[in-house]
C-alpha cells in the first residue's frame, strides 16, 4: 500500500504532499474494500429475503442461478444494467437524477463510523451515532426529492409519506439511543463496545430494566425509519404501486433498492453496538487467539459481529413477511403516543438508575437476561416447529 | 491539519467513491441500455391508462402540525445528547443531581407541552 | 495555501453559491433544496473549526427541518402554476427594496469588519461536546430552561395555530 503511494506521488498528482497521497490511497482502498463489503452484502440479503419470504409463504423461491438460487443477485444487477435508462416527460428531471445518488450517499456514508471489529473501522468519529443518524435524515431528503421529482400522482404521496415517517420515527430513535449513550458517557460506537462485555449480562441491554424496552423502541423506529415492514406505507404495493420509486427502473431503481438492503445492515448494526455488545469476544478466547496470530482475534471479532447483526437481518426479515402493514394513522399514533413518551421515561429512569445505583444491580440484570434467555428459546423452538411443518418440499432444509 | 480534523478525512474520500461508484454504474447502464424513447413509454404510470392532470397540486397534508411538533423535538433531543454524555462523569465526582435537575425541569416543561398536545388532538390523524 | 483553506473556499463557495440559488429561484421546491446544500456547507465550516458537535447537528436537525418545509411548500403552494411565484411589483418598490438590499449588506460587512476574528476556540476544547455540555449545565442552566420554556410555548402555540385554522373550515 505504502509503495502504492509512493509511485502515485512521484508519478502522478503533481506533487501533493506525501502524507495526503498516503490517505489518499489509504482511505480509497478502505472505500473499495467497504464496496466490496456492501455490494455483495446488500446483493445477496435481497436473495436471502426473497427465499425466506418464499418459505413464508409456501412456495420456492429463487432457485435457478447459482447453487441455490444463490447468484441471482447478479443476475438481477446485469439486467439492471441493460435495461432502457428512463426518465419520464413529467418527472423534474434534475431532481430525479439527482435522488438515487443522495440515497445512496447518505447510505454508505453511514458505514464510515460503523466497526467491524476492535480495529476495523474507517474512521471511530466522536460523535459517530449522531453522525449515523444526520447521514440517514440525508436519505430521508433523498426519497422526498425521488418522490416529488418523478411527477407521478404516487411517487408524490410515497415521499409525502416517507417525510413524515422518517422524521417522526427520528424522535424516539434519538431518545432509544440516548439510555445507552448515558451508560457509556459517549458518542463513539467503539467506546460504547469498550464500555461492554462478551457476556449477555455485561452487554446494555441488561443493565437496568428500562434497557430492554429503549431496545424494542430503537428497533420498531430504525425499522420505520428504514421503511420496512410493517411500517413501508412510503412504497406500499398494495395502495401505491410502489411509493417514490414507481417511476424508477433499471440502475437507478437498482441503487434506491441497494440502499434499502444495505440498511438492513446498518440496522442490525447499530442495534448490535448499542445494545449486544458490538464485537466484544470473552477474553479467554481473545488471548488464546491471539497466541495463535495477531489478526486473529480481530477475524473472531469480526464473525461476532457479523453474526449478531445477522440474527437482526433475519427478524426484521421476518417481520417484513409475517406482519400486516399499519395504517398512516396508526403510524403517527404509534410514534406520538407510545414511542415518544415511553422512551422519555426511559431515559430519565436510566439516568435515575444511574444515580441511585452506580454500580448497577447484580440481580437484577441476572434476572432480564434469564427472562430473554427464555424469550429467545421459545422464539427459536417456533422457528424451528414452523419450519418442519411447511408442506412445500425443498431441495433444501436443513431442519428436516 | 489536526488530529480532529484528521477523523472526517475519510469522510471526505468516502463521499467522492460512492458518488464515483453510483456515477459509473449509472452511466455504464445509460452506454449499454437500449434507448427506444416513446411518448407512451415516458408517460407517469397511472395504472395503465393515460395519465390525467398534474401531480404537482396544491394537496392536503394532514401531518403537517405533527411537522411542527417534531421540529421542537429535535431541537429539544439535541440538548439531551451533551447531558446524556456528561451524566456518567458527574456522577463519577458525586455531582449526579446537579446535573439530574435542569434536566427534569427541562423535559418536565416539555412533557406538559405534548400532553396539551394530547389533549387537544393534535396527535390524532385528521379524519 | 493548505489543504484546510482550500477547504474552506469549497464549503464557503459552495455555501454562497447555494444561497443564491434560494433567493433566485423560481421554484420553491429548488429553493429549499439550495437550503438543504448551504447549510450542509455551513455544516462543513463548522467541522473546519472543530465545532463537530455542532456540525453534526446541523445536518440531522436541518435535513429534517426541510423535509418540513417541503411539506408546507407541497402543502400550501399551487406549484402547476408557477406564475403564483412572480413578484407583482411597480418600479418604485423594486427600487426600495434595492436600496434596502444594498443598505443591511453595507450595515453586515461593516459589523463583520469590526469584528475581531481570531480563528481560535472560544474555550479550551470547544467543539467537544462534553466541554460545550458543561458549558451548558453549570454556567449557562438558565438561558438553557428558558428555551426549554421557549420550546414548550412553541409546541403549545403550533397547536393553536393549527387547530383556529382546522375549526374555520
Amino acid at each position: 500500500m505504502e509503495q502504492l503511494a509512493i509511485t502515485i506521488h512521484e508519478n502522478y498528482l503533481w506533487g501533493a504532499p506525501l502524507w495526503a497521497v498516503n490517505l489518499i490511497v489509504m482511505f480509497g482502498a478502505s472505500a473499495v474494500v467497504l464496496m466490496l463489503f456492501v455490494a455483495p452484502f446488500a446483493g445477496i440479503t435481497s436473495f436471502v429475503e426473497r427465499r425466506i419470504a418464499a418459505r413464508i409463504q409456501d412456495r420456492i423461491g429463487p432457485n435457478r442461478v447459482g447453487p441455490q438460487g444463490i447468484l441471482q443477485f447478479l443476475a438481477d444487477g446485469i439486467k439492471s444494467l441493460m435495461k432502457e435508462d428512463l426518465i419520464p416527460t413529467d418527472a423534474d428531471k434534475p431532481l430525479f437524477i439527482l435522488a438515487p445518488y443522495l440515497v445512496f450517499l447518505g447510505m454508505f456514508t453511514t458505514f464510515v463510523a460503523i466497526p467491524f471489529s476492535s480495529k476495523l473501522i474507517v474512521s471511530d468519529l466522536n460523535v459517530g451515532l449522531l453522525f449515523i443518524f444526520a447521514t440517514s435524515a440525508i436519505t430521508a431528503v433523498g426519497l422526498v426529492m425521488a418522490g416529488w421529482g418523478s411527477g407521478s400522482k404516487w411517487s408524490m404521496l410515497g415521499g409525502m409519506r416517507a417525510a413524515a415517517q422518517i422524521i417522526s420515527y427520528e424522535i424516539p430513535t434519538g431518545l432509544a439511543a440516548l439510555c445507552v449513550i448515558l451508560l457509556a458517557g459517549s458518542l463513539s460506537l467503539q467506546t460504547i463496545i469498550a464500555g461492554q462485555g462478551a457476556y449477555p449480562w455485561q452487554w446494555y441491554l441488561f443493565n437496568n430494566p428500562f434497557n430492554p424496552l429503549a431496545f424494542f423502541i430503537l428497533l420498531a423506529s430504525l425499522v420505520a425509519e428504514g421503511n420496512r415492514a410493517p411500517f413501508d406505507l412510503p412504497e406500499a404495493e398494495s395502495e401505491l404501486v410502489s411509493g417514490y420509486n414507481t417511476e424508477y427502473s433499471g440502475m437507478r431503481f437498482l441503487f434506491i433498492f441497494f440502499a434499502e438492503w444495505a440498511n438492513l445492515y446498518i440496522i442490525g448494526a447499530l442495534v448490535t453496538v448499542l445494545f449486544l455488545g458490538g464485537w466484544q469476544i470473552p477474553v479467554g478466547v481473545s488471548e488464546w487467539a491471539g497466541g495463535v496470530a495477531s489478526w486473529f482475534p480481530q477475524v473472531l471479532q469480526f464473525l461476532t459481529f457479523f453474526l449478531k447483526v445477522l440474527v437482526f437481518v433475519f427478524l426484521i426479515i421476518q417481520l417484513r413477511w409475517t406482519l400486516p402493514r399499519v395504517r398512516m394513522d396508526q403510524l403517527m399514533e404509534i410514534c406520538w403516543k407510545y414511542l415518544v413518551p415511553v422512551a422519555f421515561v426511559c431515559v430519565m429512569g436510566v439516568a435515575l438508575w444511574m444515580i441511585i445505583w452506580p454500580e448497577g444491580l447484580p440481580w437484577m440484570t441476572y434476572l432480564l437476561t434469564a427472562v430473554a434467555g427464555l424469550i429467545v428459546a421459545y422464539y427459536c423452538y417456533r422457528v424451528i416447529w414452523q419450519l418442519r411443518n411447511t408442506k412445500a418440499t425443498l431441495e433444501f432444509n436443513p431442519f428436516v | 491539519m489536526t488530529p480532529q480534523l484528521g477523523q472526517y478525512f475519510p469522510l471526505l474520500i468516502i463521499m467522492l467513491m460512492a458518488l464515483v461508484f453510483s456515477g459509473l454504474f449509472i452511466f455504464l447502464a445509460f452506454a449499454f441500455g437500449p434507448k427506444n424513447p416513446d411518448p407512451n413509454k415516458l408517460d407517469v404510470y397511472e395504472c395503465g391508462v393515460p395519465a390525467t392532470g398534474d401531480a404537482r397540486h396544491r394537496f392536503s397534508v394532514k401531518f403537517f402540525i405533527v411537522a411542527m411538533i417534531f421540529l421542537l423535538f429535535d431541537v429539544e433531543v439535541v440538548f439531551l445528547f451533551p447531558w446524556a454524555i456528561l451524566l456518567k462523569s458527574f456522577k463519577s465526582q458525586g455531582m449526579g443531581w446537579e446535573i439530574f435537575w435542569p434536566m427534569a425541569v427541562f423535559l418536565g416543561m416539555l412533557a406538559v407541552g405534548l400532553f396539551y398536545e394530547w389533549k387537544r388532538g393534535a396527535l390524532d390523524w385528521e379524519k | 495555501m493548505s489543504g484546510f483553506d482550500i477547504l474552506f473556499f469549497v464549503f464557503a463557495g459552495f455555501a454562497l453559491v447555494s444561497a443564491m440559488g434560494v433567493v433566485v429561484s423560481p421554484n420553491p421546491v429548488y429553493s429549499a433544496l439550495s437550503l438543504v446544500l448551504t447549510l450542509f456547507s455551513v455544516a462543513g465550516l463548522f467541522l473546519l473549526l472543530q465545532a463537530e458537535f455542532l456540525a453534526v447537528v446541523q445536518v440531522l436537525t436541518y435535513a429534517g427541518a426541510i423535509l418540513v418545509l417541503f411539506v408546507f411548500i407541497i402543502m400550501l403552494l399551487n406549484l402547476s402554476d408557477f406564475e403564483l411565484m412572480e413578484v407583482r411589483m411597480g418600479n418604485l418598490g423594486k427600487a426600495l427594496l434595492t436600496l434596502a438590499a444594498v443598505v443591511a449588506f453595507i450595515t453586515l460587512a461593516f459589523v463583520v469588519h469590526l469584528t475581531r476574528i481570531t480563528g481560535d476556540p472560544a474555550v479550551e476544547g470547544f467543539g467537544d461536546i462534553s466541554t460545550l455540555g458543561r458549558e451548558i449545565f453549570t454556567h449557562y442552566v438558565i438561558p438553557f430552561e428558558i428555551a426549554g420554556v421557549l420550546l414548550t410555548v412553541s409546541l403549545i402555540g403550533a397547536v393553536m395555530l393549527a387547530k383556529k385554522n382546522l375549526t374555520k373550515e
